[in-house]
């Protein structure tokens, strides 16, 4: 069963965002710097675990390994889980409003 | 290149955090972890550095590109055994975190927990035969005294005792990760500078019992073995622990009998000497005899009377007497055998008579000895010599 049972933790979340573009775990880092604004500095280590249990579950696949590096791609699968995500937090931010309303 | 210094590693590796605090530590005495082994982690001398370490915990061989990515952020691999990663960074340096998400982290261990878990499962079912094994060869033993003492009753022992340590291991690598991945699961990251010192000290002194045990259990059937004898038995004088044929028999007729001779050794006329822990001095000793123109009571045959002395010098002076209800029960064949209880000078003396064979069995401090005679001679005339051997071994 892939797991993905929401909520997803953030390191999950980002590295599934940023595979919205094909990409290598190098360049990766970066891109999840770049789509964070520079908020989140993820570990190698959690980058590797992560890609490491996505593709167990199927929700990335190796699009290609040339020996020396490995480009990752989101599945449909992992689209579907993403935007479920993205849309449970959006409802989150919504429920949140009034937190703003209230300063 | 410095040189190599090997230290036990006495903690659970599974307690990452405790490691790493160690390596640490060894790292600013100027010792350089190089590898790690199960039992021994190897160091190597030099200029002292602060360095932290992270063990990671990788199913797959990282590939290179992994490796620079864990370098680029600072982290440059020392070693690995199975699936254990050591990373080291230089302190100084900043560097990025390697796991900066617990739950993740805690995710990543699902599969090693799910095999500890199965590994402790196995080994509990193991342990359960292995004991009720144990259980049943002394429990269910009709002579578990005479067992003890001739099977190797104290190296079981110690080997039970060395299986439970190692259950205990199993036990305590499992605990650590169920609990480092839970910790982890809540959220919580690893204390890298988790104090290892008196968990390295408890597992010392585990290990200071448990492995000089371990050898102890190697060693004693070795010795068992060097110091078992079998030659044949002399027809002159000896000072071994026995009555012999010519004393009982009384009649210059007596020759000795033949048998089955094999490596040099007249199985018939036999000692065979063993050693345990409990029983040190153990003899075994055949002899037999043939009178000529002298036949059995029932004139059947010649007259071919034989002895079977056993004799065993113990550790423990108590265990005698339990001995000696033991050989009674495994030598005095028949059940309705009577059993007769005297008391000899200062001997108490059992007496079995089943016709031609006579037994006699008696104890003194931490001497037993049980004589099996098979002739015509009444057991009265056998029993002060039996004492007086007995007193003067």
């Amino acid at each position: 069963m892939p797991n993905t049972s929401s909520p997803m933790t953030e390191a999950m979340y980002y590295i599934l965002l940023a595979l919205m573009n094909p990409n290598h775990g190098y360049q990766l880092m970066s891109s999840i710097e770049q789509v964070s604004k520079g908020r989140i500095k993820m570990g190698p280590g959690t980058l590797y675990g992560v890609l490491t249990r996505l593709q167990k579950d199927q929700l990335i696949i190796i699009l290609n390994d040339d020996g020396r590096r490995k480009t990752y791609a989101i599945t449909e699968e992992g689209r579907v889980a993403l935007k479920a995500e993205y849309k449970r937090l959006k409802y989150m931010i919504k429920d949140g409003i009034i937190l703003e309303e209230g300063l | 290149m410095g040189k190599f210094v090997k230290r036990l590693m006495l903690d659970d590796m599974y307690a990452l955090g405790r490691n790493e605090a160690w390596f640490s530590d060894m790292a600013r005495k100027g010792l350089h972890l190089k590898k790690i082994g199960r039992i021994f982690g190897y160091f190597e001398n030099g200029e002292p550095r602060e360095t932290n370490y992270r063990i990671d915990i990788i199913k797959e061989n990282p590939s290179q590109e992994q490796l620079d990515v864990y370098h680029d952020c600072g982290w440059d691999i020392v070693t690995n055994n199975r699936d254990f990663y050591i990373f080291s960074a230089d302190a100084k340096t900043s560097t990025t975190e390697l796991h900066t998400d617990p739950i993740e982290q805690g995710l990543s261990l699902s599969d090693l927990n799910k095999r500890l878990r199965n590994n402790l499962i196995m080994m509990s079912m193991a342990m359960m035969l292995f004991l009720g094994m144990m259980f049943s060869v002394y429990f269910l033993n009709k002579e578990p005294f005479l067992f003890m003492i001739k099977g190797s009753f104290v190296q079981q022992m110690l080997l039970v005792v060395v299986e439970l340590y190692v259950f205990y291991s199993v036990i305590r690598n499992y605990v650590a990760i169920r609990n480092l991945k839970k910790s982890l699961l809540q959220g919580n990251s690893i204390n890298h500078r988790e104090d290892f010192r008196k968990a390295r000290l408890t597992g010392g002194i585990l290990a200071a019992i448990f492995l000089p045990l371990a050898i102890v259990c190697i060693c004693i059937p070795l010795v068992e073995i060097s110091k078992r004898q079998d030659y044949t038995l002399t027809e002159n004088n000896t000072n071994l622990p026995i009555v012999r044929l010519t004393e009982i028999e009384q009649n210059p007729k007596l020759r000795r009998e033949r048998g089955y001779t094999s490596n040099n050794v007249d199985w018939a006329n036999r000692v065979s000497y063993d050693w345990s822990l409990l029983a040190p001095v153990q003899y075994e000793i055949d002899e037999h005899g043939i009178i000529e123109g002298e036949v059995w009571g029932d004139n059947s045959e010649e007259y071919s009377p034989s002895i079977t002395t056993r004799f065993f010098k113990l550790t423990f002076g108590n265990m005698a007497e339990k001995l000696t209800f033991d050989l009674i029960s495994r030598y005095v064949y028949r059940d309705d055998t009577e059993i007769k209880a005297i008391n000899h000078s200062e001997l108490k003396m059992y007496l079995a008579e089943e016709g031609i064979r006579k037994h006699i069995f008696t104890y003194l401090d931490n001497k037993v000895m049980h004589v099996a005679y098979y002739g015509k001679r009444p057991i009265e005339d056998i029993i002060p010599m039996v004492e007086m051997k007995l007193l003067e071994y």
